[in-house]
């Protein structure tokens, strides 16, 4: 009976005791920033963001925040060059919406430059980054350059690697005319590299970023994009298309690249998702810095009668 | 037995309390490290310095701080365009704070020196507008690094400027050759305030402002200060193509251009073209005012006569009057036409027919009349006949060559020491009044262009010459 007084006694203790706080998994949560920056040659346009981790307690107990950090102080280094970041709030229209970001206005990055991030925030933690831009692109004189292609079923466009570990991402773009209410509306629009079918139902895909040094797009995806495009115009033959096409190969780094790699995230033009888990190159913090080259290639042409089998107004171009 | 149980219960609980225990342990990544607090505080004189850390560009500049740094050795290094590179290395304790105080100025190394030659020597030397007090050839050391606007003026030549850079240690040297004004000045859009260097024609007021007209920014005023333009963005000119400019005695400057005929007052313009007087065309070759300021107008319609707000036109049935130039003297008009030279008396065209006088050809570009009574004519090639300039005494024609077979005899005018000034597509044409002959090109004199398109001589007895691409010249021909 004593001991039975004495087990009891201990479950007592041991339910009390128990090890609630170190199965709590906020009771160890640490601040942590994440400072994200993605360069790009095609502006001047640099940005960065700097977030940073917190507890918020609610109805369903404490979740992760991401709050914008302020006053931070981040330079860029572009070669010799050192820029400044200044940090800005872009709102929506109806004020209820906005963004914070830093950013400078001064420089486009070149091919096969050093750059470098570092922020330091006002409680003296740094943030620091560094990667090297893209070396140059190159398309291989053995690209297609007319659609439709003579004798193929397949429109391919190859590139010399700067690299091995780079990722790219392209976009074939057709330049479009449309008036509308007495307005000439000019405007791109981009062309599929395939068709998927889900449900009987055909969708347009449109290229992902890849590590491949090609990227082909199958003339029946093109056919049934252009089909679909003249079907759902009353009158095609005032919608014009442009002779000369535009493929816009984004070359992303190598730091990037591992990013997309490893985090299989969809990256474009002016975006990138930014997980706790994903790959970090940031020291002092997570985030990743890196960089992307745009480089068009501008050989490809449409043939005029295959334009106007659409029902399409044709425009040739100047060389 | 029960006593076992419980002994084995009970060293189960334990143990499985210990390792329950462990879990936080196990889950707990180490503390970061809280920043340093240590700062460098970097100041120079003078300021605005690149402030580079361990030979890296920091982005920041002098005077700044550099906040939140570790403990440690740090080379720091000031950099600036044409400044020596100045380093320090400094070790930071802990949570330090360091302040740095570089006085770049006592470095006798950082500053440089500036020489300056020109031609010719002794031209007053302008730092930044400040007149130095020194002449050329001249050295100045101990400046500081950096752009400077030099200024060399040097009497009868046009003054020149230019930015110099100095450099630490070094010295840097600048030559400049000055262009001799005492002469022949030119006016560029390059070197002066014309807006335009394709001229037509000049006219010199009583006040001595010169009326240049251009070929495409309308009328330019010069007053020996500043060049004026009037063109048809920002006042009532009727055209920027102005083909010829008169000043009358009221200085009232009258302008012909492709679009009608100008008058300014100085402040207003009135417009005079086919819709609101008797201009048959807008084409406006010529206009002189007599002294009864009655206005003479040549165009390719004839002769216009506007006196009293009344126009007449005067023409010939027989053979249209084209009227290139014409001159006043006393009731005689005399026309230069493309159809010969013609005088105009009471309403009354009296023909020279080249075929009688024998003057060079028929078609005439501009006339004068000298100041012993003689009219001048610039004649133009026609057909097989070759240019030249004549000039008519009452009863006959003289002829005189200038040029080659293929030169463009344009403007005719006289100074007041009989001089007459021959503008031609093979330069500046001076006949004295012993007729010898002198040719001003490019080859001797510093006349900017051989294609002269007229010339006009103000109360200085300065000559004013307009160049058909090249702007304006002023010719000092009188200075000796």
């Amino acid at each position: 009976m004593k001991y039975l007084r004495i087990i009891i006694l201990l479950n007592i203790v041991l339910s009390f005791s128990g090890c609630d706080d170190s199965f709590n998994p906020y009771t160890d949560f640490k601040e942590k920033y994440s400072l994200v920056s993605i360069l790009r040659s095609d502006t001047t346009l640099q940005i960065a963001a700097i977030t940073k981790n917190y507890l918020v307690e609610n109805n369903n107990g404490s979740t992760h925040k991401l709050l914008f950090e302020k006053n931070a102080d981040i330079r860029i280094w572009h070669g010799d060059s050192v820029y400044k970041l200044r940090d800005t709030i872009l709102a929506s229209d109806d004020g209820l919406d906005s963004i914070q970001y830093y950013y400078t206005q001064q420089f486009s990055i070149l091919t096969g430059k050093k750059i470098e991030i570092e922020a330091l925030l006002s409680n003296g933690k740094r943030l620091k980054g560094i990667s090297e831009t893209p070396a140059k692109t190159e398309f291989k004189n053995t690209s297609e350059v007319i659609i439709p292609p003579i004798g193929k079923d397949v429109v391919q466009i190859y590139w010399i690697p700067p690299g091995i570990q780079n990722f790219y991402k392209a976009r074939l773009k057709m330049k479009c005319e449309f008036v509308e209410n007495g307005i000439n509306k000019i405007f791109y629009k981009e062309l599929p590299v395939s068709i998927s079918v889900s449900e009987g139902k055909q969708y347009a895909v449109f290229p992902k970023a890849s590590r491949d040094n090609y990227v082909v797009y199958d003339l029946d995806a093109i056919n049934w994009y252009l089909h679909a495009l003249s079907d759902s115009l009353s009158e095609p033959g005032k919608f014009s298309i442009h002779q000369n096409l535009v493929l816009e190969l984004l070359t992303f780094d190598v730091e990037l690249s591992r990013y997309i790699s490893i985090s299989s995230s969809s990256i474009d033009n002016f975006s990138v998702r930014f997980d706790d888990g994903d790959y970090s190159n940031i020291t002092g913090g997570l985030g990743i810095f890196g960089s992307q080259i745009k480089t068009n290639y501008l050989k490809l042409k449409f043939i005029e009668s295959y334009i106007r089998s659409f029902k399409f107004n044709f425009i040739f171009d100047l060389k | 037995m029960l006593l076992n149980r419980l002994r084995i219960y009970l060293s189960s609980v334990i143990v499985l309390l210990l390792l329950s225990n462990c879990d936080k342990d196990v889950s707990v990544s180490p503390d970061e490290p809280q920043p340093f607090t240590g700062k460098i505080i970097v100041n120079s004189e003078p300021a605005g310095f690149s402030i580079y850390l361990n030979n890296k560009n920091s982005g920041y500049k002098t005077p700044d701080s550099l906040i939140f740094m570790d403990p440690g050795n740090y080379q720091i290094t000031l950099k600036k365009k044409y400044f020596r590179d100045t380093s320090v290395v400094i070790y930071l304790d802990e949570n330090q704070e360091m302040l740095l105080n570089i006085d770049l100025l006592k470095n006798n190394a950082m500053y440089g020196s500036l020489n300056i030659f020109s031609v010719p020597a002794g031209a007053a030397i302008y730092i930044n507008d400040s007149l130095t007090q020194k002449v050329t050839p001249y050295t100045f050391s101990h400046l500081l690094p950096g752009e400077y606007n030099i200024k060399l003026t040097y009497p009868q030549f046009r003054s020149i400027s230019f930015d110099v850079s100095v450099t630490s240690s070094q010295t840097s040297s600048y030559s400049k050759s000055l262009q001799d004004t005492s002469l022949w000045v030119d006016y560029q859009v390059s070197n002066s305030g014309l807006t335009s260097n394709i001229l037509s024609s000049i006219a010199v007021d009583n006040f001595g402002n010169k009326w240049i007209g251009s070929m495409d920014k309308g009328l330019i005023k010069y007053d020996d200060v500043e060049f004026v333009n009037y063109n048809t963005a920002n006042s009532g000119i009727p055209g920027n193509r102005v083909l010829t400019v008169e000043v009358d005695q009221f200085n009232i400057v009258w302008v012909g251009t492709q679009n009608g005929i100008g008058r300014f007052d100085g402040t207003n313009w009135t417009v005079y073209n086919t819709s609101n007087s008797a201009l048959r065309s807008n084409e406006i070759f010529t206009i002189k005012v007599d002294q009864q300021n009655t206005l003479w107008v040549g165009a390719s319609t004839g002769l216009y006569k506007f006196d009293s707000n009344l126009w007449s036109v005067f023409n010939d049935s027989s053979l249209s009057i084209w009227a290139n130039d014409i001159e006043l003297d006393n009731g005689n008009i005399w026309i230069a036409t493309n159809d010969g030279a013609v005088r105009f008396n009471n309403g009354e065209f009296q023909y020279y027919v080249q075929s009688v006088y024998n003057y060079p050809t028929k078609i005439i570009s501009s006339v004068a009349k000298d100041m012993t009574g003689n009219i001048w004519f610039c004649h133009k090639n026609s057909g097989l006949l070759r240019n030249g300039v004549s000039y008519f005494n009452g009863s006959q024609f003289t002829n005189i060559f200038t040029g080659s077979a293929s030169n463009s005899i344009n403007h005719i005018s006289v100074d007041m020491f009989n001089s007459k000034w021959i503008s031609t597509n093979e330069g500046l044409v001076n006949i004295s009044s012993n007729n010898s002959m002198v040719i001003y090109n490019r080859s001797n004199s510093f006349i900017s262009s051989d294609l002269i398109s007229s010339s006009a001589i103000d109360k200085n007895g300065v000559l004013w010459v307009t160049n058909s691409y090249n702007g304006l010249n002023k010719f000092k021909f009188n200075s000796n």
